[in-house]
Order: structure tokens, then sequence, then C-alpha cells
């Protein structure tokens, strides 16, 4: 499928404009408390430069946004279209879904090392890797170099996981 | 003359050769390894060498931290993953070059200028330490913000193609920059009473995670056929693996202006080599015979970056040698090794220990001559890491940037945000959005506000009266160098608009 560079913009920019005003009217004002009396000789108050980067965002985009519906009706350059492909799209969200299975649950639970191992694995065979000694022995190998310069050559331990020393201490 | 010639035959001694090396060596290794800062690197050995003789352990620590700053621009053009933050800039033409097969060449040249500029602004620190530092010790908060301030909007305009997407990205990055605790105040802002936010976001796991992350989904998404060959060939062709003393002849003076501009930054405590890189990209990109080269594998581009960014290292030690006051992490380590070894750097440490400032320029520059035989081994070495397969490589780039993103704080959190901006970068990057406005927002937003609100604070004392600022010398020569600059930009950028119309 292709998509019109412009037509492409005009819905990007209505779509970042949304974001950028429940920015302005509901990120800030919910996650910023300003402290009480806080007067003009004490200089600026703490959300004056989030609400000054949030107007000035907005401003751009709404002057985007007027000058692509008045003057550019069409895409200048046809290479400036956008190609989507669906294949493509289900292909990253599974991947993207593995690295942030592998971030939020597998390093906290399993640790560093063995979510890792895992991790390289089951990616490289989804990536098109199906050399079973290869799969086995390349994240083993990385793993070596990583424990070696973290741990030993650093003093930087890698997170040992929930699950490991809980299994330790039964055992 | 004797205090010299004393000093020099300090810093050359077989030892302290044999300790510049290990340095250099140790520190080109380490600032290749992602999330390995130059400082992390300096700040590691920093504690050895108070075991060691002086003139053992300070050699080996500049040669250390100018190793690192090299070593760092190779990942950056290999595999699109900056060692450190101050190699981000070297990415956008040492990444498209090396996919080009002329990987070789862009990080000769990246080696090349890196010693120039390091060279360059080491004969800066011998020669101007004290004029260099009187210009920027007049430089306060009215100017830093005006300063950071030009260089967003420079930055916004100068990357992409529309200025919309530039600037959108820039504020993109100063709202996550604003995240944490209110530097004035302490109020926690945009945090929602999550504890690890209060923190801040940190700069290490944002770099990894848009540059190296967001590349490693991008390049993922490619048919299985595809990702069974290496990310990179490199061409055969002897021209592709050398830097012609032409195309050397052609930068230069990209690499002189770019130097100077790392210089100068280096020397006003406080901006550091992130951000000498990109002004000085976005400078060699404006006056650029070929500006559209920019972004696609331009030596010139890979020339400013790397100049600069090293040049920074030479300079910040300017300020700690003058007045005593190191203008960056790194400066401060080195700053701590020195008072181990019982000596304090400030304006007497000319008059009290001659022979050691000489022996420490001579060791500047010894290690940057060393620095320049090594490189090439490393070149050689790390050519072969990138043939590795892509379906094993990508996954072996997650699990290491994960790693090098934990490092620094020790936060599973940072691992958490890495693959973050790395869904983030892929989405811009999906949507034409320029990711380095969005880096630069984030790095000079700290100093921006601060310096902003700085500013209005003295003003409140000068009767609410902002305009107090027209009345600062440097304010006002500033401005007017900007105002000029901004004009050639905008015609600049006008040409091209008509030009691409009528064409």
């Amino acid at each position: 499928m292709i998509i019109n560079k412009n037509f492409h913009e005009k819905s990007l920019i209505l779509i970042l404009l949304v974001i950028t005003l429940f920015y302005i009217f509901w990120i800030i004002p919910n996650s910023i408390e300003d402290p009480e009396n806080f007067g003009i000789e004490d200089g600026l108050a703490p959300s004056f430069s989030p609400y000054l980067v949030g107007f000035f965002s907005f401003l751009t985009l709404v002057f985007q946004y007027v000058k692509d519906y008045f003057f550019n009706k069409k895409s200048i350059l046809p290479q400036e279209n956008i190609q989507f492909s669906k294949d493509v799209f289900n292909r990253t969200i599974k991947i993207i879904i593995l690295c942030l299975l592998y971030s939020f649950i597998l390093i906290e639970t399993l640790g560093f090392y063995l979510a890792s191992l895992i991790f390289i694995s089951i990616l490289s065979f989804f990536l098109g890797e199906k050399r079973f000694l290869i799969l086995i022995f390349f994240p083993f190998f990385l793993m070596s170099v990583v424990f070696i310069a973290f741990e030993i050559g650093f003093n930087i331990f890698l997170p040992e996981g929930n699950i490991i020393p809980k299994i330790i201490n039964f055992l | 003359m004797e205090n010299i010639i004393t000093g020099i035959q300090l810093a050359t001694t077989p030892e302290a050769l044999v300790a510049i090396l290990i340095g250099l060596l140790a520190g080109q290794i380490l600032g290749a390894i992602p999330g390995l800062t130059a400082s992390m690197a300096v700040a590691l050995l920093v504690p050895y060498t108070f075991y060691l003789d002086p003139w053992i352990g300070i050699p080996m620590l500049l040669g250390m931290f100018k190793g690192s700053l090299f070593g760092s621009s190779i990942t950056a053009i290999l595999i699109k993953t900056p060692g450190t933050p101050a190699a981000a800039a070297t990415v956008l033409d040492g990444y498209p070059l090396a996919q080009q097969g002329k990987g070789v060449k862009a990080m000769k040249m990246a080696l090349y200028s890196s010693v120039f500029g390091d060279t360059f602004s080491d004969i800066m620190l011998i020669f101007a330490a004290g004029f260099l530092a009187s210009i920027a010790l007049n430089f306060g908060p009215p100017e830093y913000m005006l300063l950071t301030g030009f260089s967003l909007l420079c930055i916004s305009s100068l990357t992409g193609n529309s200025i919309w997407k530039g600037l959108f990205s820039v504020f993109l990055g100063m709202l996550i920059g604003m995240i944490g605790l209110d530097p004035i105040t302490a109020t926690p802002r945009l945090t929602f009473d999550y504890l690890e936010l209060e923190e801040g976001i940190g700069l290490i796991p944002m770099l990894i995670g848009t540059l190296a992350v967001s590349e490693a989904l991008k390049q993922m998404e490619q048919p299985v056929k595809n990702l069974a060959s290496s990310t990179l060939t490199f061409s055969k062709k002897k021209v592709d693996n050398i830097v012609t003393f032409l195309e050397f002849q052609n930068t230069l003076p990209t690499i002189i202006k770019s130097s100077s501009l790392g210089t100068l930054i280096g020397a006003m405590p406080g901006l550091g080599s992130t951000i000498a890189a990109f002004l000085a990209y976005g400078e060699a990109k404006r006056s650029s015979k070929n500006p559209d080269k920019f972004g696609k594998g331009s030596l010139e581009g890979i020339a400013a970056s790397e100049s600069a960014n090293n040049a920074v290292s030479g300079s910040n030690m300017i300020p700690l040698l003058a007045f005593g006051i190191p203008g960056d992490i790194a400066a401060a380590l080195i700053m701590g090794a020195f008072l181990i070894q019982g000596i304090t750097l400030g304006p007497v440490v000319f008059q009290d220990n001659p022979v050691e400032i000489y022996a420490i320029f001579a060791a500047l520059i010894v290690a940057n001559l060393l620095n320049l035989v090594l490189g090439h081994g490393l070149i050689k070495m790390c050519k072969h890491v990138v043939t590795v397969p892509k379906r094993l490589l990508f996954p072996g780039i997650l699990v290491i940037a994960s790693a090098g993103a934990y490092a620094l704080r020790g936060s599973l959190f940072d691992i958490q945000l890495v693959f973050c901006f790395g869904v983030l970068g892929y989405l811009m990057m999906k949507c034409n959005i320029p990711t380095v406005p969005m880096l630069i927002g984030f790095i000079l937003i700290p100093i921006f506000e601060e310096n902003l609100r700085i500013t209005l604070l003295l003003g409140s004392s000068h009767n609410l009266n902002i305009a107090f600022i027209f009345t600062r010398p440097a304010f006002v020569l500033l401005l007017l160098i900007m105002t000029i600059t901004s004009l050639f930009v905008f015609k600049r950028r006008k040409l091209k608009n008509l030009e691409t119309i009528n064409n």
C-alpha cells in the first residue's frame, strides 16, 4: 500500500496535535504541582518550561497544518510517498513484543544471563537461523564475553532475577 | 626552557610510553562498548592510579580518555551504536558510508579527524590556555541560554527534510529531558509519582535505544533471506579503504573549523563533547558546498563531528589547568587523579609545578600520535566483528546494549527504557521524523532551562527588567553573530527549496 506524502503528513500532524493537547491539558496539570505562593520574584514555576515547550509544539503543528492545507495539496516528490506493508508490520510487532517481554519480564524474573540466552535463541530462530548448534552456542559464547567483560573486568553485576536466587535458597 | 625539557623527558620515559599505550588500548576497547562513556572509562581507572607512580598513572589516564573517544566512533560507524554519546553525531554519516562498503574509509576518516582535533586542542591548550579561559569566563547564564537556544533552533532546522518535524523532535526531546525533579524547587515533574522517573531519564538508555535499537528493529523487518548475510560488506577497491590526500585536503577546512569550535566549547565548563559534535556537524552542513550529501555518507560530516568531539578533550583541560574548574565529568575525574598525586590544579600550578604541567602537555601530544598508530589496528580488528550474519548480530547488539545501559546506573528501568526508546525511534523513523534533534533537545534542555531561570532571577534583581541582558557585551556580540548566521541559513534553505521545485 502506498500512502501519499501530503495525506500522511496531515494525518500525522492531527495525531500529534491531539497528543500535544492531551499533554498540555491533562499530563502537565496532573503531574506537576507548583509550590504554593510561588511568586515571580522566586523565578519561574516548575510547570513553566513544560507549558512553554507544549505551547511552542502546538504552535508549530498548527502552523504546519494550515500551511499544508492551503499550499501543499500534492506531494512534491513521488519518492516521499510512504510504502506500507502488512507483512512488515506483523513481523515488527512480533519482534517488538518479544523485546518488551525480554526487558520487562524475562530479565527481572530469570536474571540477565538466562533471559538473554533465551532471548537471543528465540529471536535468532525467528529471524531465520535454523541451525540448532548455532542457536545454542552463539548465545553461550556472547554471554561468556559479557560475563567476562562486565562481571570480572569492571565489577558490574548484571541483574540476577527473582527466580534463580529463590531456587538456590530452596535447594 | 629547562622546565619544558624536563617535562618532555618525564612524559617520554619507556614506562610512561607503555602506560599511554595501555591506556589507549583499554580506552579504545571500553569506548567501543555501548554505554561505557569516556568518563566511565576514566572513572574505572582513577582508583588504580593511586597505586601507580604519578608518571605512569597520569599518562595512562590521559591515554584512556583519548582512546575511548575514538573507540566509540568505531561502533557508531559499523553498527550505528555510538559507544559514547559524543559519537552520536558520527552515526549520521559514518553508518551510511559503511553501508556503501566504505566502512574502513569512514573509520580512517574518523581516526584522522579525531587525532587532528585532539592535537589542535592540545596545541591551543599549550599556547592559549589563559586567553581562552578568560573568554569562557565572560560567559554567564544569559550567554549560555542564548548559545543553547540557538543550537536547538539550528539543529532542528538543519536535520531532516521538514523544519516542522525537526522542531517537533526537539520539543519532544526537551519534554523528555524535563522528566524528573525540577532543578530549582526539586518538585517532581511529569513523573506521576513513579520513583524511577524522579531521577530523570538517563542519556545512555535514550541514546542506545533511539539510535541502536531502532536501527536493529528497522533491519530486522527485512525478509528472512536477507538476514542470512552480514550487515556490512567491505569494498575491495583500494580507494574505498583509504582516505586519499585529496579527500583529506578537501575536508581540512571543515576539520580546522570544527576543531576550533570544539576547542571553544570545551573551554566552557558544562557543555561537553556531545554538544560540540552536533554543533560542528550543523555548522559543517550549513557551510558545506554539498549540504545534500550530509546524512548520506559525507566524509565532511564524519570529520566535523569527530574533530569537534575530540577537540573538547584537550580544551576542557583549559579551565581545569588555568582556574581549577573542570569542564566536564572526565576533567573532574582527571583532576581527582592529580589531587591523589598531590598536584592541585589552578592558577598557581604553572608556578608551583611547571615541570608536571609541561609533562602533561607532552603526554597529551604523544598520546595523540600513538592513538593514530593503535587506531589502525583497532579498525582492522573491528572489521571482522560485523561480518557476523544479521540474524545473529542484531539479537547480540540488543543484549549488549541492554548490559551497557544497565552498567551506568545499575537500574533495570534503564534496560526497559532502552527498548521503549527503541520503539519510539522506530516509529519516528517510519514517520520520517528525525531522531537527532530529539537527542539534542534532551541534552540541551537542562543547560537551557537552568540558565533561562537564572537569567530571569537576575532580571528580577534588576527591577524585573530582563533588558539588562543587552548591557552585556558578550551577549550582544553572540546575538549579532547568531543573527547573521541565521540569515544565511534561511537564505540557503530558501534557495534549496526553490531549486527542488524547479527540478
